[in-house]
């Protein structure tokens, strides 16, 4: 278990990336959501150890992470959200680099852990080429081979699925699953249908306060009979915007559809919708917005 | 648009703290340059430090430098879009490409100009900084930086950004543009050094892109008149070197510009192709597989030696797969190639490859350009995370710090060590490609790679701690280079202590001779010291690492003492306790047991000296007339316990009271040699018969003895002394080079008392003269003034004396001093030999020890002997040819030999010089043992300098010049004339390239001449003038007066001078005997060569050849001659000439390769006078060539315009 308490971080110049974030994140996969620069990167990598934050605490089990940030990169798999490689090395000897970081002493207890990551990842047939000339989604597959090196029981994975096709993220995503069962993962991301796919638990931060938290069904769920919907035209969006407390738009076809948020039916062409995960996000972001 | 698009890249980059910075930089670094009176570039004598001629010089220099300011400012100015993602958005504007590129690049340009604006700006500021000696600064002339920064500068500036520019344009890589113009300057300082070779000046003249090696050329014979007052001229090679280096430029432009049209359609870098994406396996994966896997070590908080060597292993993969480092690898092998394989030659000899050279070689060429690989590496491994964007993952894992530091300190050393075994590699080829197969490879590991490694990495510790510091890869690496600098500078104002110059030693002078000497043992305090200072700096290192997403400097300080707990504290507590210990017995050493003496300490010392005591120096003596001396020898100390006595006596016609005594004291000064060392001697015992103690000068070592009752005409008295020169420990440098294990080569005035001053302290320079407030000069009596003849110049306290030595030193030694041996006996391990003169000599023997094997001949009654280390066999033979052509010729032309043996004896390469003592010639392992004298093509300088040091045998050791101006020609003038004659006799063709290169090194040393050139008649100590004019002058003489003539007049002067005691001859008496040899139309020639500066000036204007009637062929040669005279700063006038000259008409080109004795057609001699005139000269075969003073016995500044090439045939009239 994951526990995040009061968590602050001011950067030297001034800007206040999280502010008292409060977490608990129990085994399994748990969706951090949230927009650009709302401070999802800053508390992922707090949580890595890679930042000390001004204030608060982060415990893993029983260990205090930022008194003794080493116990939990023994048992950490980070995968950042941006990350390059080294040229002339192959994936094979990368991985083999990082067993012996993460402290696999011995070379044949290596040897097994890299060829088994490698098979598991799907890079076996590559293992040979240089990093560098892989592509998004093979990279991917390394990255979270490398974040797997050592058994983590604490998994941070940040975007991962940015700018990978619709199948290279599926297959990513269901490698993640897959650990889940025993381990804390958490998936930072502003992609709502991933969380709503994989994740057991999600919150959601927005301006560096954590805004909202639970199940994807529970949240959800709050929602139940208040989205309503409407086919307009984009000229008409702004009358509607003044009129009703709308969440959402997309186009469709060329016209625009909009989701509102009210407890009643607003007639004059709405009809119900039963909401999503992305409602919840998108009338969470609204309403902290509206406060702000 | 153009100009539009380059005002914005102006006003962008006048902006950016990089332009200001590098400005400040270049402005800092050149007025360094030149406010310094130890740094002078260019200027001393009389030449200013504003002089027209060092300003361009200067800045011209700094135009290397400037490399750096062109790929800064000038290369990245269009690639810089393409890193930013910005450029497809300018492409697709409607500026034109070709505004967009030249407008860029005339920007970056300016601005490239606008920085090295600090450059003229800095020499201007600083030649005129209060407080500067008034002397070396000339009225401010605004023309002069004009000219330099316009003329010789900016053509540079423009080429230089024109090369990056198109480098980084068209490679896209700035880090190509680094390399490229990292690889440019070292090529260029390094390849410099082999290339300034006069074979290769011409085509240099070419190549040389910063315009340095036409520019040298064209100034070469410079006076110091034309160097404070002409501009120097846009003509000949600088103005050729100019256009071909601006033709370069524009095609570099030209090429820029091709490559980037075709480069738009493109877009951006193809990028190689993906690795195939595997295709999907059927088989599915579970997560309990990853389950199944071991768990890692994770209780151990540390990793064990295995994963270090593989962590190590996989960082110094990085760096040797790295293509850049092959290419700087390469040419930093290259390099030391070049240098192996001219190992030890100068410009007239080469030196046979022996391994100390090689290693000589190695530590001097490849140093610095590994030292810049391994911070380099250092830069590049501590950032690698970094940069490639892996440092997030890679720091989240559980590895301790240390896992990041230390495998990277280890990648490094195996990095050094390749490049060590390469090094080696390169010098072992050299070694068998040029013949020579004798292979020590145990010195090459001691003498050699260990030491480098090691000093090697203690850098690459030290830029690993830079690189903790500064926030910034290139950053880093510019800091760990200045320092690098700023301690190259340190040792140049006097500030040379190696405790505070990083990674410094006391320094380790190899000889075959002598090995490392005690000197390894005494630099390996330091290195101890330097590896625990290296040793925290990796503590530190460790400590201050970067680890996480963002880590300020601040941060880290803060971090650092909880992380400096345990292990690390520890192993830096004990490095400091070793540092604060090693250093404490070192400075024990260097400051206690021996007094702390640099060249600053001496020469203020000296000025002390001369202060107080040079009053005496026309105080009367009593003169030694016999000498004793009783050396023990106890190298293995070292230490020599020196007894003597003198026996004086009052020569003059007055009683006199006193009795001055002075003795050596640790002294450095700088001379013609290099920099020179006196070792102390202390002296316990000094007792003077019949006299008492009266004044003490206790540090300057003088004392006054006064007589108890005057010493009367005639009357002798004792002195009695011991000495004892002994080293204590070890020095900073300096270590005792004179006593050592085998090759021991001491003189008496290192070991014997002297008395009244002694004048050999004085200082020369008269800039530090100045500044110790003495007199702008001290110089020797003038010519004329009589008073000067009462002594000779080797010493003011002895005419000739008898002496009697004896030497005592370990079994296994060879024992020689001056004199006959006549007795020799070993006893406890110990040899004692007894030598005893049988006529009066000198009073300056030399006595040397060694392990020698003996070359032995005879010549009539004498017996040859040459002294040599058992390795060095290769040139016994040819010094003893030239011991007897050389006895031949002298015996024969100038007076018999004074003694019945002649000894050559070989001594350790830590100097280099030959030198004749009384029947003896002390000579270098590096000034001929190992010189490989075997091309024909080349002066053979064995027999030279062989026959040269015999010379002195007459001139110096039986005839000796007073201590006045003039003092060396008898000596120094007479034994080059004596040499050039026995070398004309055993090989003529040789003399020709001897008198040119001879010309050539007076004519370049003229500029430089601390004193401001004199006369012959008056030389002081200017080499240039008594050795290389010198026999310029006698040669000359001896062609127009004739060989038996100037004989005639030597000989005289042995007749009248020789053994004799004051007054002693000048330069004026073997004038005076020369002129009576001479005609009356050859007496203005004497006055001439003699008595004034004179300059000629001869030239071929023109040749036109016509066939004869009967087959013979006329050739009219037009020549124009003047003849100047110049004054001490070598401002000319004219002089109205009238002489008789060489006409010559040849088949082949003098001086070439296929000319030969047949080429000559005809020579003879011409009168000539000043002015344009035409000699027909009929000769039988077809001229090619005709020359005026072909052979160039004349001083001509301009010695290539004597021979001209003869034009096409005319119809015959």
């Amino acid at each position: 278990m994951l526990k995040i308490e009061n968590l602050s971080h001011t950067y030297p110049n001034g800007t206040r990336a999280l502010d008292s974030v409060n977490l608990e994140v129990p085994p399994g996969m748990f969706g951090l959501l949230g927009p650009n620069g709302a401070g999802k990167s800053t508390l992922m990598r707090s949580v890595a150890t890679l930042q000390v934050p001004t204030t608060g605490a982060i415990r893993f089990d029983d260990i205090d992470v930022l008194a003794d940030p080493e116990a939990l990169r023994r048992t950490l798999g980070y995968l950042p959200q941006d990350f390059g490689v080294y040229p002339r090395v192959s994936a094979y000897e990368m991985l083999d680099h990082i067993a012996v970081l993460k402290g696999y002493d011995s070379r044949g207890e290596r040897k097994t852990v890299v060829e088994t990551l490698l098979n598991q990842v799907n890079l076996w047939p590559v293992r040979n080429k240089a990093l560098a000339g892989f592509s998004g989604g093979m990279r991917q597959r390394f990255g979270i081979a490398q974040a797997l090196v050592g058994q983590p029981r604490l998994v941070i994975v940040d975007e991962p699925t940015a700018g990978l096709d619709p199948e290279e993220s599926n297959r990513f995503l269901n490698l993640l699953s897959e650990i889940a069962e025993s381990t804390v993962v958490i998936l930072s991301t502003h992609i709502v249908q991933d969380v709503t796919n994989v994740c057991h638990r999600t919150a959601m931060i927005v301006g560096g306060k954590v805004v909202r938290a639970g199940t994807p069904r529970e949240l959800i769920g709050e929602l139940h009979g208040r989205i309503w919907e409407k086919l307009i035209d984009k000229k008409e969006l702004e009358a509607h915007r003044a009129s009703h407390n709308v969440i959402a738009t997309r186009l469709y076809g060329g016209r625009t559809v909009i989701h509102v948020l009210a407890d009643a039916n607003p007639g004059n062409g709405f009809a119900p919708v039963e909401g999503n995960l992305e409602d919840v996000y998108f009338s969470t972001l609204s309403s902290v917005r509206r406060a702000a | 648009m153009l100009a539009k698009v380059a005002r914005f890249e102006l006003r962008y980059q006048l902006t950016s703290p990089i332009f200001w910075i590098t400005a400040l930089v270049f402005f800092l670094l050149t007025i360094t340059i030149v406010m310094s009176d130890s740094i002078r570039i260019g200027w001393g004598g009389y030449v200013t430090r504003n002089s027209p001629f060092t300003t361009a010089l200067m800045a011209m220099i700094m135009t290397t430098f400037a490399v750096f300011i062109s790929t800064a400012v000038v290369s990245n100015t269009v690639l810089r879009d393409d890193e930013t993602g910005f450029g497809p958005i300018i492409r697709t504007t409607r500026l034109s490409q070709f505004s967009y590129l030249f407008g860029r690049f005339t920007g970056g340009f300016l601005v490239s100009c606008l920085v090295f604006l600090s450059v003229p700006l800095a020499l201007a500021i600083g030649a005129f900084w209060p407080g500067n000696d008034p002397a070396t600064v000339s009225a401010f002339r605004l023309d002069t930086y004009l000219y330099a920064y316009l003329v010789m500068c900016v053509p540079t500036l423009f080429l230089l950004g024109a090369a990056f520019f198109a480098v980084a344009t068209i490679s896209r890589s700035m880090i190509t543009a680094y390399v490229v113009a990292l690889i440019v300057l070292m090529m260029y300082f390094l390849s410099a050094a082999y290339l300034a070779r006069a074979e290769f000046r011409d085509i240099m003249s070419w190549l040389d892109p910063f315009a340095l090696a036409p520019f040298r050329h064209a100034t070469e014979h410079w006076s110091p008149n034309d160097r404070n007052t002409v501009l120097p001229p846009l003509l000949g090679p600088v103005l050729k070197n100019r256009l071909l280096w601006l033709t370069v430029a524009f095609a570099l432009l030209a090429w820029t510009w091709r490559s980037f049209r075709q480069d738009k359609v493109a877009g951006t870098k193809a990028s190689k192709p993906k690795a195939a994406e595997p295709a999907e396996t059927a088989k599915a994966h579970s997560g309990s597989v990853v389950a199944s896997l071991p768990r890692p070590a994770t209780d151990s908080r540390s990793l064990g030696w295995g994963p270090l060597l593989t962590l190590a292993r996989f960082d110094a993969l990085s760096v040797l797969r790295s293509p850049a480092f092959f290419v700087l690898v390469g040419i930093a092998f290259f390099n030391a190639i070049v240098g192996l394989w001219y190992a030890g030659d100068d410009s007239v000899t080469i030196a046979r490859p022996v391994t100390r050279l090689m290693i000589n070689v190695l530590n001097e060429q490849f140093s610095l350009f590994p030292l810049i690989i391994a911070a380099y590496y250092a830069g590049e491994l501590v950032w690698r995370d970094r940069e490639r964007r892996v440092h997030e993952f890679i720091d989240a894992t559980p590895a301790a710090d240390w896992a990041f530091v230390v495998p990277k300190i280890i990648a490094i050393v195996i990095v050094l060590f390749t490049m060590d075994i390469i090094s080696v590699a390169g010098a072992l080829s050299v070694q068998v490609l040029r013949g020579y197969t004798t292979f020590e490879f145990g010195h090459y590991v001691w003498w050699y790679m260990v030491p480098w490694l090691l000093s090697m990495l203690l850098y690459a510790v030290l830029a690993v701690f830079i690189q903790m510091l500064v926030p910034n890869k290139y950053g880093g690496l510019l800091v760990t280079l200045l320092i690098l600098a700023v301690q190259l500078a340190f040792p140049r104002f006097g500030w040379e202590n190696h405790l505070y110059l990083y990674g410094s030693t006391s320094p380790i002078p190899l000889t075959d001779m002598n090995g490392q000497g005690p000197f390894a043992g005494y630099a390996a305090w330091y290195r101890l010291y330097w590896s625990a200072a290296a040793a925290i700096l990796a503590v530190l290192a460790y400590g201050l690492w970067r680890r996480g997403a963002s880590a300020p400097l601040k941060g880290r300080l803060q971090r650092l003492p909880p992380r400096l707990k345990g292990t690390a504290g520890l192993i830096g507590a004990a490095a400091a306790v070793v540092m604060v210990v090693v250093g404490g017995y070192i400075t024990y050493n260097t400051h206690v047991l021996n007094e702390w003496r640099t060249l600053i300490t001496s020469q203020e010392w000296a000025a002390r000296y001369e202060k107080e005591l040079f009053q005496y120096r026309t105080l009367v003596q009593p003169h030694i007339t016999d000498v004793k001396l009783d050396l023990d020898i106890r190298a293995d100390l070292p230490k020599v316990v020196v007894r003597g006595e003198y026996m004086v006596e009052n020569k003059t016609q007055e009683p006199l009271k006193e009795v001055h005594v002075t003795w050596p004291r640790q002294f450095e000064s700088k001379s013609f040699l290099g920099n020179l060392v006196l070792a102390e001697l202390k002296l316990p015992v000094l007792d003077v018969q019949g006299a008492h103690l009266t004044r003490e000068f206790p540090d300057l070592n003088y004392r006054i003895y006064t007589f108890d009752s005057p010493l009367q005409p005639g009357q002798r008295a004792k002195i009695v002394f011991e000495g004892v020169r002994e080293q204590h420990g070890f020095r900073n440098t300096n270590n005792e080079m004179r006593v050592v294990e085998n090759g021991t080569f001491l003189d008496n005035f290192q070991i014997a008392p002297v008395l009244g001053p002694n004048h050999f302290l004085a200082l020369d320079d008269r800039t530090v003269r100045r500044k110790y407030g003495l007199p702008d000069e001290l110089r020797p009596p003038k010519l004329g003034d009589d008073s000067g003849r009462a002594y000779h110049y080797f010493r003011h306290d002895s005419d000739w004396v008898n002496a009697e030595i004896t030497v005592t030193a370990a079994a296994d030694q060879v024992l020689v001093a001056p004199g006959y041996k006549i007795d020799e006996k070993v006893a406890n391990g110990r040899k004692t030999a007894h030598f005893k003169t049988e006529a009066p000599i000198h009073n300056f023997f030399s006595i040397q020890a060694a392990r020698y094997a003996v070359g032995e001949d005879q010549w009539n009654d004498v017996k040859l002997d040459v002294y040599y280390h058992p390795a060095h066999p290769y040139n016994v033979k040819r010094m003893l040819n030239s011991m007897k052509a050389s006895l031949d010729y002298y015996s024969k032309n100038f007076s018999p030999y004074q003694f019945r043996q002649l000894r050559i004896i070989e001594f350790p390469s830590y100097m280099n010089f030959a030198q004749a003592f009384p029947g003896t010639i002390p000579y270098s392992e590096a000034a001929g043992f190992i010189t490989d004298a075997d091309d024909p093509n080349r002066i053979d300088f064995i027999t030279y300098v062989t026959a040269h040091e015999i010379g002195h045998q007459w001139w110096a050791h039986q005839v000796i010049g007073a201590d006045m101006q003039g003092q060396t020609v008898l000596s120094e003038t007479l034994a080059q004339y004596s040499a050039i004659m026995v070398m004309e006799h055993m090989n003529p063709s040789q003399i020709r390239k001897f008198l040119k290169s001879s010309l050539d090194s007076y004519l370049r040393n003229r500029a430089t001449d601390i004193l401001g050139e004199v006369p012959l008649e008056e030389v002081e100590g200017q080499a240039h003038i008594r050795y290389q004019k010198g026999g310029l002058v006698m040669y000359l003489l001896k062609d127009q007066m004739g060989e038996d003539a100037v004989n005639r007049a030597l000989r005289a002067m042995v007749t009248d001078y020789g053994f004799k005691g004051p007054p002693y001859p000048t330069s004026r008496d073997l004038i005076e005997r020369l002129r009576a040899q001479a005609s009356p139309e050859q007496q203005d020639l004497i006055t001439d060569l003699f008595q004034k500066i004179t300059v000629y000036d001869l030239k071929t204007t023109g040749a036109r050849k016509t066939r004869l009637a009967d087959g013979k062929w006329n050739v009219a040669i037009d020549v124009e001659a003047h003849k100047r005279y110049a004054d001490a700063k070598g401002a000319e006038t004219e002089a109205p000439l009238d002489g008789s000259f060489d006409i010559g008409v040849f088949s082949a080109e003098p001086g070439k390769k296929d000319f030969t004795e047949d080429s000559v057609l005809s020579l003879q001699k011409q009168r000539v006078r000043t002015g344009k005139q035409t000699f027909n000269v009929v000769v039988d075969h077809e001229p090619k060539f005709v020359g005026f003073d072909p052979y160039n016995k004349y001083v001509d500044r301009d010695s290539e315009d004597n021979v001209l090439k003869v034009e096409a045939a005319e119809a015959a009239t």
